[in-house]
């Protein structure tokens, strides 16, 4: 396997990357490289420059920096202790090599992933390739028109969700702050509902009550390292005199975008997650989910998971 | 004051390799690089069966640095090899059909790799369809264009075997317990560390050299020198050192003709190098089975009879299977008692990549069938699982229904040691629901008695040259492939010699200068070779005795090993002469010292069709208990301990016995709840790291390598094999141990969570049924 050449640029200010990337005409933001690379060996979306994100003091200069690592992360006693789910998720993103050089900023933008698209050149030839790669026919849904349906994997999302994230993206017309929630388009190629061409991450920023949250996440996958979610899902509960104020669940892995799921945390509200409204909850985001034959498990299993995932995530949000 | 020898064997030793290897100095293929080499990328076939009608090569030929391709008809390309000479159906590209989905069709050569990957992408082929056979049952029927010739009566059977010992149909008729059922393999994949690859080298005399990273050299060599129509010696391989092979480089591959190929017509040296894609596409490796068993015991426990059939995927050639299908049947006649026997098994060839040897060759399917039956017996019977198995081990010393020869046999010491270890007795049926114990057993050859070609060149020849520098040479052709057959030739020689292991080094890597040796394949090296270096190190202390006679006036045969170099007069202690003055003495007059050992297996086995199979000078024993927990909600199994003991005759190293064992364990554990090849109309889906699902560290359980000795009377020192037998084990151990947790038992592997939720929902739904 051979990454295809590129040009490599490495702007040391936010500026520099807009303007860089407003000069060309092909590029890829680079912060990690953990998903772009492997993307690009395997011939997936390679562009001619490459604009790194490493060298911009201002993506970590924050907690929540885009380019912090998620090894940076897993090891931020003040993470830890504020919102100890985060801390959770990201130390069991990929593996501990991976995570010395994954970081928040890749991970909220990892590329959505597909049995028919993650896969060699050569593969692909063979099978006739698909609406992400080369060819115009989806090969998980014999109709879906142009949308594609590849699943979004990323660990974070979903507790950054829960706590009700802000993204705050750099790019040709400034600064500008995007709710988490709005960031995401329901189709695995665009991604992004308006994310001008040069926008990045610069960093994110928690709800102001962030932290009167009580945050769980649980992940599905076959192995406990190197395996990405088959099926992802946090749960938060915001307590108020032992009643559960409000309540959110938000998932991964089971679409191509990460999203919330407010009717279903609407039946836990005012009451303190009686074991019953768990079940009715959980069993209503595994109706809710419906996740495509297109990862490593069968979309049975993992929508009959999302009930399991979802009760012990709200279980362990229990008070006391 | 005089002490005997301490020796060099048992205990702990440090690989001889390990410091080139962990510096990074050792050479793996990789690591070759030739003047002037080229570097070829092969084109892959887009379909699992076609006609190939044209390679079209001219957009690839305006890159620069193109400089050659290779295609179907060009000379040697269609030259048949194949490991085992009763079936010879690989070519190095397809000769007339492409055979599956990303076999080989077409090669390049360029001046780089990055030229290369492009070259091959440019490359045309058409191709006409054919309709491919991807299921094993369709491959059992008649058909026009059977895969290749000499299929059994017009159908894809590659081999079929059918055995009968004993009176199988009287044993069911007695019997008051039968168990049955019919078991699912997928195909798993060898996973080995380095990827294949190899280097041609044409030489200015004519001679070709193959550096390629093999287990095999001598088959290699004998193919290769087929495919290139010359005599052997005009063909050299060299095995560098070897990222690691469990069966995954056992047989001769079609790139490694195709590099030759390319180097012969391009007169340059040429690398190829697989991406881990590709390995899994030569695949070679654990073959997909349907495995149906019944077993019969009486009322008291006692084992009566098995039948049993396995429907075998070979994939597109084929390999080492017709030892797979006897295998699959007579490695099941130990190491239990068994008085009557029934077997047939059929291997078909379909569109997919071939299957062939991995570690456990044979024995691992049946193996996990037979153990969960034997369970199952057991709780029909209301009897302890050790117990029973305990009360039908065979004895050292005796023969099984099908004439093999049973020696040296721990097997019972190693149920024993098990069970206490793992507190079996507090354990076993009595843990919460959710947890659970189970026992699984193995049998397993120490080398292949009958060597493949029939010859009476021996097994394994080990040659020692000691010069006036005081080192020793030895040179062999067993192939380390990392489990440490280097550092058990230097024990084994100076061992016999009374030396320290510093004065050995192993020249193992060249068949120019290293004497025949079968290779590193059926568990064979250390019993073979070991006895062979065992004989070498023996035949050179001989010399040294009588040079220790001629310097003392004292009978040389009296002289013996004793500690610090030197050798001692038994009669007279006190007479001491240094390995040093020895050596001088011996070389006096005559020169270097050139002395060999050889290996040859006895001759075993009955006279019957197929009384080969199985045949070995000395079998392996093992017995292991797994203790697992089951999530069942979610149907995750999570293997805690596992108690592992193997009777490895005796543990010549330590260190190396228990890492063989713990290896095992692993790669058990991979084919019991994670790992399969997965296909789409016979095209591989899952062929990478991330998507073949191996265990990792945190998957793998705590393990306790127990190590038994039953000293075997013809082992080097006592030793026999310990790469392989402890693998199959560990499946059905785990398979039992859910049993024991959930009370379900499981009849496929990998046991996915998917699988074993199936499992616990569809007992619950018979459950709840059956009380309304
Ligand atoms: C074997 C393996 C296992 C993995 N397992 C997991 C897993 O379990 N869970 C998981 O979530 N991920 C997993 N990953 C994916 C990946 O490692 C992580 O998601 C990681 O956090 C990505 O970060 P990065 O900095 O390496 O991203 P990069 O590869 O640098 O970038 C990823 C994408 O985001 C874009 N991007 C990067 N930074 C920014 C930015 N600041 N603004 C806008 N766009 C940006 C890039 O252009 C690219 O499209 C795995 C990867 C591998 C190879």
């Amino acid at each position: 396997m051979r990454i295809p050449d590129f040009t490599l640029h490495q702007p040391l200010t936010a500026e520099e990357a807009v303007g860089l990337a407003k000069g060309s005409e092909s590029f890829d933001f680079l912060s990690g490289g953990t998903d772009l690379l492997p993307n690009y060996k395997w011939g997936l979306g390679c562009r001619e420059n490459v604009i790194s994100l490493r060298h911009i003091p201002e993506l970590s200069e924050t907690p929540l920096g885009a380019g912090r690592t998620l090894w940076e992360i897993e090891h931020d006693s003040t993470l830890a202790e504020q919102f100890p789910a985060l801390v959770a998720a990201a130390s069991g993103v990929a593996t501990p090599l991976i995570r010395r050089s994954a970081t928040l900023g890749g991970n909220l933008f990892l590329d959505t992933r597909c049995w028919h698209f993650n896969q060699t050149a050569d593969w692909r030839r063979a099978h006739g390739s698909c609406l992400k790669a080369e060819a115009d026919q989806c090969r998980v849904l014999p109709d879906p028109g142009d949308i594609c349906v590849a699943t979004y994997s990323g660990d974070l999302a979903p507790v950054l969700l829960v706590h009700g994230a802000t993204a705050f993206l750099a790019g040709p017309k400034g600064e500008r702050a995007v709710p988490l929630a709005d960031l995401w388009a329901p189709d695995g190629i665009r991604r992004f509902k308006d994310v001008a061409g040069g926008e990045f991450l610069v960093r994110l920023e928690m709800a102001p009550d962030a932290r009167d949250w009580t945050v769980a996440y649980q992940k599905l996958r076959l192995r406990e390292s190197f395996d990405f979610p088959e099926g992802g899902v946090a749960a938060g509960v915001r307590w108020q005199d032992g009643k559960a104020a409000e309540v959110r669940i938000a998932t991964t892995a089971y679409a191509s975008v990460p999203s919330l799921h407010p009717e279903i945390g609407e039946i836990l509200v005012g009451g303190s997650l009686e074991e019953n409204a768990i079940e009715k909850a959980s069993k209503a985001l595994q109706a809710e989910v419906r996740p495509m034959k297109n990862t490593s498990m069968s979309p049975a299993y993992r929508k009959k998971m999302a009930r399991v995932l979802c009760r012990r995530a709200l279980l362990g949000c229990r008070q006391g | 004051m005089t002490l005997a020898f301490q020796g060099t064997v048992g205990g702990r030793h440090r690989l001889v390799d390990a410091m080139e290897k962990s510096t990074g100095r050792g050479m793996y293929v990789e690591d070759f690089v030739y003047p002037g080499m080229l570097h070829c990328r092969l084109v892959r076939a887009d379909h699992p069966h076609a006609d190939i009608d044209g390679v079209d090569f001219s957009k690839a030929e305006e890159l620069d640095g193109f400089v050659a391709g290779l295609a179907p008809g060009e000379p040697g390309t269609g030259a048949r090899f194949g490991v085992l000479p009763i079936s010879e159906d690989e070519s190095a590209l397809p000769s007339p059909r492409s055979l599956y989905s990303g076999g080989i069709v077409a090669a390049v050569a360029c001046e780089d790799e990055v030229t290369a990957r492009e070259a091959a992408a440019l490359v045309r082929v058409t191709y006409t369809l054919l309709d491919p056979v991807l299921r094993p049952k369709d491959a059992l029927a008649e058909t026009d264009c059977p895969l290749h010739e000499g299929t059994v009566e017009g159908t894809n059977i590659h081999k079929k075997v059918d055995q009968e010992f004993g009176d199988p149909d009287g044993a069911f008729e007695r019997a008051s317990s039968v168990a049955e059922g019919t078991f699912v393999f997928h195909g798993i994949n060898h996973g080995f560390t380095e990827p294949i690859g190899c280097v041609a080298v044409p030489e200015a005399n004519g001679r070709m050299t193959l550096v390629s990273a093999t287990q095999v050299p001598h088959y290699l060599h004998r193919s290769l020198a087929r495919v290139l129509d010359l005599p052997m010696h005009r063909v050299r391989i060299i095995k560098p050192l070897v990222g690691g092979g469990f069966g995954g480089k056992s047989d001769p591959f079609p790139h490694e003709m195709v590099a030759a190929l390319l180097a012969r017509k391009t007169g340059r040296p040429v690398k190829l190098i697989f991406d881990r894609e590709e390995v899994f596409l030569n695949n070679h490796g654990r073959h997909p089975t349907d495995y149906k068993i019944r077993i019969a015991a009486d009322e008291e426990g006692n084992l009566l009879g098995l039948d049993a059939f396995a429907l075998i995927d070979g994939g597109a050639w084929g390999s080492f299977g017709v030892v797979t299908t006897y295998y699959n049947g007579v490695l099941s006649l130990g190491p239990y008692r068994l008085p009557a026997f029934k077997y047939s098994g059929r291997r078909v060839y379909t569109n997919k990549p071939a299957s062939g040897a991995m570690r456990g060759h044979g024995s691992v399917n049946a193996r996990f069938a037979f153990e969960t039956c034997l369970d199952e017996i057991a709780e029909d019977l209301g009897r302890d699982p050790i117990d029973l198995r305990i009360q039908n081990a065979l004895p050292a010393n005796t023969t099984t229904l099908n004439h093999l020869r049973i020696t040296s046999n721990g097997f019972v010491e190693c149920l024993e040691k098990v069970r206490e270890r793992s507190g079996w007795a507090e354990k076993h049926g009595k843990l919460p629901y959710g947890r659970g114990i189970g026992v699984g057993c193995g049998f397993y050859i120490s080398g292949s008695a009958l060597p493949i070609h029939r010859t009476r060149t021996p097994q394994s020849t080990v040659h020692l040259k000691i010069d006036l520098d005081g080192g020793i040479t030895i040179h062999s052709m067993a192939a380390d492939i990392g489990q440490g057959s280097d550092t058990m030739l230097t024990q084994c020689v100076s061992e016999a010699m009374g030396v320290s292991m510093d004065r050995c080094r192993v020249k193992a890597r060249d068949t120019d200068t290293g004497p025949l040796d079968l290779g590193s394949y059926s568990s064979r090296v250390t019993f073979m070779a070991g006895n062979a270096a065992l004989r070498a190190g023996e035949a050179a202390l001989r010399k040294l005795q009588r040079a220790c006679s001629r310097l003392t006036g004292l009978s040389a045969e009296e002289f013996e090993r004793g500690e610090g170099e030197i050798y001692f007069h038994r009669s007279n202690p006190s007479v001491t002469v240094s390995f040093e003055d020895a050596l001088t003495e011996a070389l006096a007059d005559r020169g270097a010292l050139a002395v060999k050992g050889i290996y040859r297996a006895p001759k075993l086995g009955g006279s019957f069709k197929g009384s080969g199979a199985g045949l070995s000078p000395t079998y392996s024993y093992q017995a292991f208990v797994a203790e697992v927990e089951v999530d069942p909600e979610t149907g995750f199994v999570r293997a805690q301990k596992i108690w592992a003991a193997h009777d490895c005759g005796r543990a010549l190293n330590l260190t190396a016995v228990e890492g063989q064992i713990e290896g095992s364990v692993h790669m058990g554990m991979g084919q019991a709840l994670t790992e399969e090849m997965k296909y789409q109309k016979g095209q591989l889906l899952n062929g990478s790291l991330l998507e073949y699902k191996i265990p990792t560290p945190i998957e793998t359980p705590e393990i306790e390598a127990i190590v038994v000795e039953s000293i075997d009377p013809e082992g080097p020192l006592g030793a026999k094999e310990c790469g392989e037998g402890a693998l199959a084990p560990v499946i059905p151990a785990i398979a039992n141990a859910i049993h024991d947790a959930v009370g379900v038992r499981l009849r496929e592997v990998p046991m996915t969570p998917e699988r074993v939720l199936a499992a616990i929902e569809k007992a619950a739904k018979v459950q709840t049924h059956a009380d309304s």
